[in-house]
């Protein structure tokens, strides 16, 4: 049974390549030496900022990935707020990078609810719909019927029917009707609503 | 006797409300580990004990002792008390299958003529159930295990749990799944109730205390093959998930993969791993190039 060796830590042990010991460049060709290098930003002076515009220019994936979590780890407003402006950018990856980071700071995501309702663009705002979604709650509950109630946009609809769908409120029922009276001509959006009302009375 | 007279009875020391909130709140930046107030008996009831066994009138003076005594001890004795250590042999076996019938195979044919050794983690490890399973999978299922060699890693934060996996002893009840040719092969009967893993078997695990939120200790694990890392994000919040996920990439080779438990999924994680589809699960890989 001479297969197994033992004594495997101390050769997996090797401080030259542990990270964060080199300052490293943003402008490498490697991907890794950049997700070292956006390690390192958090240092900088304005940290959100410099990986905000980052986020906008790197297109590999593993390093996007890790500015996303420095951001959710900043945990601050202000990432908030800059992640909160890519819900509206044009590449569906930073899109869904952004919502995912918000995910991570539900405190703050929770507090941008309540202006994102408010935004012109109705992707953004199934964006926010799909935050509400992963972060349960009561006040997200209450945040989806209210929007619910007063949404003019079928996709925005159909979405906030199924995220309602997972409250398990019956006060919703009332206003998951509505959305089924102010789309006659959108037979999905009424099977959408009636599935969650179903879910509803039966959860 | 009236209450008055009574000797004077020691009140337990008080723990408020927002004291389990900071506490909760150093655990958490420490460990990863999210506690929330449902698990407030929990906490209480161990926060008091260690209390008492340092003599520590205040909760205030025992956060003290815990951040900044000398060496640490008091904060291993608390991650010790804190930790869910639950395991058992040939838990989620599937995993184990996909292992020996795909995984480490794909880690073979890429390796080529290269012979490095093939490195497996169990992280984290609890009373060592999980690594044992995986030495012993290997060694009767895996049938080019002699052309390789095979480093199998084992950590954990609670280092109360490593020394009992270091010494492999565990009760007869607890190799209920264990088949009883793997048995006498793998183990020795100590007594009637207990059995201890051979001497082989347990000197061929490497075992050691790491906190995988520990971005030091971390580092130090490179050029893994394969990670299982299961039933320990459960008790992560997202950010702290994240962060694990960004820890194993690092310290995977390229190709290498990543196990979870049931019911822990990395697409609500990260993206930065494939998944892997096999016939017996599903697995997370760091991409090959
Ligand atoms: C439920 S056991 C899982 C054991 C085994 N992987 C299994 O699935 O059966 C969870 C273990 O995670 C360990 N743990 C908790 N936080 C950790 C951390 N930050 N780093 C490493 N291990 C940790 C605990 O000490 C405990 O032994």
């Amino acid at each position: 049974m001479a297969l197994l060796k033992a004594k495997a830590a101390e050769n997996v042990a090797n401080p030259a390549s542990q990270s964060g010991v080199s300052p490293a460049s943003l402008d490498s060709d490697d991907p890794m030496e950049r997700r070292r290098a956006v390690q390192q930003c958090v240092e900088e002076p304005n940290p959100v900022a410099a990986l905000l515009g980052l986020l906008r220019e790197e297109h590999e994936n593993i390093v996007r990935q890790a500015a996303f979590t420095e951001l959710a780890a900043l945990g601050t407003s202000e990432a908030a707020q800059g992640l909160a402006e890519l819900l509206s950018n044009a590449d569906p990856a930073l899109r869904n990078g952004a919502l995912e980071a918000l995910v991570a700071m539900p405190e703050q995501a929770m507090g941008l609810l309540a202006p994102l309702a408010f935004c012109d663009d109705p992707d953004v705002r199934i964006f926010a719909v799909m935050m509400a979604n992963e972060l349960p709650s009561e006040r997200t509950a209450d945040w989806l019927i209210a929007l619910a109630a007063k949404e003019q946009d079928a996709n925005v609809c159909s979405n906030l029917a199924e995220a309602i769908g997972g409250t398990g409120r019956r006060d919703a029922l009332p206003v998951l009707q509505a959305i089924i009276e102010r789309f006659p001509r959108e037979p999905y959006l009424a099977f959408a609503a009636e599935t969650a009302m179903t879910r509803i009375r039966e959860g | 006797m009236n209450d008055m007279s009574r000797p004077p009875v020691a009140a337990p020391p008080k723990i408020s409300a927002e004291d389990v909130v900071s506490f909760c709140d150093f655990f958490y930046k420490k460990t990863g580990i999210s506690m929330d107030a449902s698990r407030r008996y929990f906490i209480d009831r161990r926060l008091e004990e260690r209390m008492a066994a340092n003599d520590c009138k205040t909760f205030r003076e025992y956060l003290a002792l815990v951040k900044f005594q000398p060496g640490g001890g008091e904060m291993q004795a608390l991650i010790n008390e804190m930790t869910v250590n639950e395991t058992y042999f040939f838990r989620e076996d599937y995993q184990f299958q996909c292992l020996t019938r795909h995984m480490l195979d794909e880690i073979a044919d890429r390796r080529g003529n290269n012979r490095a050794p093939i490195r497996i983690w169990s992280v984290p490890c609890s009373t060592g159930e999980e690594p044992y399973t995986i030495a012993i999978s290997i060694l009767e299922n895996w049938g080019r295990a002699n052309d390789f060699d095979i480093e199998i890693l084992a950590s954990d934060i609670d280092s109360r749990v490593l020394g009992r996996a270091q010494e492999g002893i565990y009760e007869a009840r607890a190799l209920h799944r264990v088949p009883t040719k793997v048995r006498d092969t793998y183990f020795r009967k100590l007594d009637n109730d207990r059995w201890q893993v051979i001497d082989d078997l347990r000197e061929s695990v490497d075992f050691s205390l790491v906190n995988v939120c520990n971005p030091t200790q971390m580092a130090r694990m490179r050029g893994i093959d394969v990670i299982f890392c299961r039933n320990l994000l459960i008790y992560f919040d997202d950010l702290s998930r994240r962060r694990a996920a960004e820890h194993f990439y690092e310290a995977l080779n390229p190709g290498g993969f990543v196990a979870l438990g049931h019911s822990e999924s990395m697409s609500r994680i990260s993206n930065i791993f494939n998944p892997r589809k096999f016939p017996e699960a599903i697995v997370h890989q760091r991409p090959v190039s």
